[in-house]
């Protein structure tokens, strides 16, 4: 029996370096487990060159169109509400740009987190692509629904995503407290109030999201602990441990909706973090990542004392 | 102890100017290490306060903000 480890980097290793495969998981629910590889469209014409193994398992392609992150240019078509400016509390799921970008992305949802220093803070989570990439200022505001609108935030933590290593989230973090008030809070926008609990992700359950361009969509995660390469135009950045969620009414995403929050449709607990996509299938990292590496947490005082001013 | 004024011309300082000693020069090289290591810190506190933020402190309490935005 391998080491789970090993087979992990023996995974990674493989969806590098098999031409034309960008995304694998194993199947545990056949016997010998399958491993379930997604190859580039008309790939399968040269199937006899193709690895009919993987360690041990057999290997069962799809034909798939690669996965690419999901933010937009800010003229890319979206419902109004979600690229209108919102006021205070603002709620998770409408349109956020980082000042001086020339795209735009979703806000997943406002939450408690930790800064380089270890204190509390609050602050809206959404991908490292949406608020950081390619942004050199440091703490740079974050406005919504656009730059020519007051800021909401300044960035504040964030994890890179490397080209070369393996990565397991696409996640940042930016600190949304203006002049001494919050101004975020905890609803997600036509979904309503964040479960405070995140729910680990499990194949078969049954998800929803809040995103700037196609809105609340519902969907089912479809594999779990997938290994997938991603494109970010510049460059292609493998992540490990992923989900894959599909739509049950069209698509689960569209071009725009990176950052929003992956909840379940039952009771809306946190789930994932959606960053990537092609479209027909949405990938999204665990939250469990993210909530150790940052601090997080969903819950908010009840009932929230509201500002008088 | 037999003391002398520096201004007395007997005096074996008299009109030499101070040499930082080896000791003195590296003395003084922390500090200006200390200050230019300091400086990041101190411009990411300093845009903070520009933005309206107030950075690295402890943040407990949740107070949603109700004001308008977007006139």
């Amino acid at each position: 029996m391998p080491d789970p480890n090993d087979s992990i980097s023996a995974l990674t290793l493989w969806v590098r370096t098999t031409p034309h495969v960008h995304a694998a998981w194993l199947d545990p629910t056949t016997h010998p487990a399958t491993l379930v590889a997604l190859i580039e469209p008309r790939s399968l014409n040269f199937a006899e060159h193709l690895p009919h193994h993987f360690l041990n398992h057999p290997i069962h392609y799809i034909e798939q169109e690669p996965f690419a992150i999901l933010h937009c240019g800010q003229n890319f078509p979206a419902p109004h509400a979600r690229t209108a400016c919102h006021n205070e509390p603002v709620p998770g799921g409408v349109q956020i740009q980082p000042q001086g970008a020339n795209w735009v992305g979703t806000l997943g949802c406002a939450c408690s987190y930790h800064n380089a220093a270890g204190n509390k803070r609050w602050g809206i989570l959404s991908n490292w692509h949406v608020l950081k990439m390619d942004v050199t200022t440091p703490n740079c505001p974050i406005h919504q629904p656009l730059a020519t609108f007051p800021a909401i935030a300044h960035n504040d933590r964030h994890r890179e995503v490397s080209p070369d290593q393996p990565n397991t989230f696409d996640a940042a973090l930016a600190d949304a407290k203006i002049d001494g008030l919050h101004t975020v809070g905890p609803d997600l926008y036509e979904i309503g109030p964040l479960a405070p609990t995140p729910s680990p992700p499990q194949v078969g359950l049954a998800v929803s999201k809040s995103g700037r361009t196609s809105a609340v969509t519902e969907g089912r995660i479809d594999a779990c602990g997938v290994t997938v390469q991603v494109s970010y135009g510049s460059f292609t950045a493998t992540f490990t441990d992923q989900c894959i969620i599909a739509g049950t009414a069209g698509a689960f995403s569209a071009p725009g909706d990176s950052g929003s929050l992956v909840v379940t449709t039952a009771g809306r607990h946190p789930v994932a973090l959606l960053f990537a996509g092609n479209d027909t299938l949405t990938v999204a990292s665990p939250l469990a990542p993210i909530v150790e590496a940052f601090g997080l947490d969903f819950s908010f005082p009840q009932p929230p004392e509201v500002f008088a001013p | 102890m037999n003391m002398k004024n520096p201004s007395d011309p007997t005096c074996p300082c008299a009109g030499r100017r101070w040499q930082p000693t080896r000791i003195q020069l590296d003395l003084i090289g922390c500090l200006i290490n200390g200050v230019v290591a300091a400086l990041p810190a101190f411009l990411t506190a300093f845009l903070n306060c520009l933005g309206g933020g107030d950075g690295t402190a402890a943040d407990d309490k949740y107070q949603p903000g109700n004001r308008d935005r977007c006139q």
